[in-house]
């Protein structure tokens, strides 16, 4: 029994929102040198081998560089609007130099051991993921203030750092240029960045809420496409980065909820343009210096 | 006579597990707590909780010492000797409460944290009153917002 998957009228608002062009142009700015991953919802762990990780997608037509790798293409490819079994569209926190190989998204025709081994040597960057997860939909206000005593905490520090409603959570991250720059992104090496953003993270779980998340952290951590759709078995939501306090201190979950509806097939309660929004980095001129010395964090500058 | 027969060395009368089940053992074990095993008590914790009450004294130790052995040819970091290969005093053992129990989200301060539901009694001139109170996995009094 259990979850039966979507409906032909979900389908269709899948594709309403997937194939607009200012959503399509949302998701390709978030992708630039990062991984794109298919991952199917873990509420239907029987499909979870249709999951597709490594795919290179920096444009959203039909080719690049000759090469059929467009955000289409893959649409296409993956029968993301025909199967009856969704995905969520998730990219990496690993930043790499040029990017993934150019690969093929078909499953069969994919070999991707050598770049599971030895992709941290083409790693340039590695964002710092804080992601708060609500137990529940029902309990998400405790997901929303665990957001905002870390928020607080994040702004009288001064730290930088996006924030994202997830679905069902709260995402913040700390880009890798306000991170220490000696770091190995070998899982090997002592000194891996993955060991000291866990570190770093244990103290704001230990301080501020044990709602964050602190099960992953390694090379290969993804998380949810800004503007991406989030479906789950009750509702269809939107992963919306908020750009300004005011909407922060406005949320309310209702206003990230898709519901399908027959007569129009664009979303029917998320109010904002996604066309040029974007993101926003808050305290961009900030930096880690006070966080580290608030919680007595010795060897980095 | 089948595979798995041939590999069952009779020897002073009782069964002896052939040394490829030891490798066996020793490389779940391993698989499950990985790093958590250091050293030789580190192992006897990981084998309790892995084994529970399932075997027998002579079992118990078979097993206990012929895994620890292949587990340090496995990984030679794990070197103390197995002589001290022992049954951890259950009595002794700090008691860890199941992650499960921890499912209601309540306040610690500010702090958001899991509680568990627990029962305190009152003693009051009139009588004896018991409340459902949450505790956080530290012990603290944990409280939930009023629905």
């Amino acid at each position: 029994m259990g979850y039966n998957g979507l409906n032909k009228i979900e389908f269709n608002l899948l594709e309403g929102w997937y194939c607009n062009k200012g959503v399509k142009i949302a998701l390709i700015k978030s992708l630039k040198n990062r991984e794109l991953a298919l991952l199917v919802p873990k509420y239907w762990p029987n499909e979870k081998n249709r999951s597709v990780r490594n795919i290179r997608c920096h444009n959203f037509g039909v080719k690049e560089n000759g090469d059929k790798l467009g955000l289409d293409y893959i649409y296409d490819v993956t029968g993301f609007f025909k199967i009856q079994t969704h995905y969520n569209l998730y990219y990496s926190l690993a930043e790499y130099k040029n990017g993934l190989p150019y690969n093929e998204p078909r499953l069969s025709d994919r070999n991707n051991e050598e770049w599971n081994n030895n992709h941290w040597k083409e790693m340039i960057g590695y964002d710092w993921l804080i992601d708060i997860d609500s137990p529940s939909f029902d309990e998400i206000e405790f997901a929303y203030h665990s957001a905002v005593n870390l928020k607080n905490t994040f702004d009288r520090l001064d730290v930088p750092y996006y924030l994202r409603f997830s679905g069902c959570g709260f995402h913040f991250v700390v880009p890798y240029k306000y991170l220490p720059q000696d770091l190995s992104f070998n899982y090997e090496d002592n000194n891996n960045i993955y060991k000291f953003l866990y570190n770093l993270t244990k103290i704001l779980y230990n301080n501020i809420s044990e709602l964050i998340d602190l099960n992953i952290y390694d090379s290969r951590r993804v998380t949810k496409l800004p503007y991406s759709l989030a479906v789950y078995d009750r509702e269809i939501l939107v992963c919306h980065p908020f750009l300004s306090d005011e909407e922060f201190n406005d949320f309310k979950k209702e206003k990230y909820v898709i519901w399908p509806s027959i007569y129009k097939l664009r979303p029917q309660n998320y109010p904002y343009q996604v066309g040029n929004r974007g993101e926003h980095l808050f305290n961009e001129e900030g930096s880690m210096r006070n966080f580290y010395k608030n919680y007595d964090i010795k060897g980095v500058v | 006579m089948g595979f798995a027969k041939q590999q069952v060395i009779k020897s002073r009368g009782r069964r002896v597990t052939p040394e490829e089940d030891y490798n066996r053992f020793a490389k779940n074990i391993y698989g499950i707590y990985g790093d958590e095993i250091q050293d030789i008590d580190s192992y006897n914790q990981a084998f309790d909780d892995y084994m529970g009450e399932n075997l027998q004294g002579g079992q118990d130790r078979d097993l206990r010492r012929g895994g620890f052995e292949a587990l340090r040819k496995l990984h030679p970091s794990i070197a103390q000797e197995y002589s001290d290969v022992k049954r951890v005093d259950r009595r002794k053992r700090k008691v860890i409460r199941p992650r499960e129990e921890y499912v209601h989200v309540a306040y610690v301060g500010d702090k958001i944290v899991y509680a568990r539901e627990d029962k305190v009694i009152y003693h009051y001139k009139r009588g004896i009153e018991s409340r459902i109170v949450y505790r956080d996995r530290k012990g603290r009094f944990a409280r939930k917002p009023k629905e």
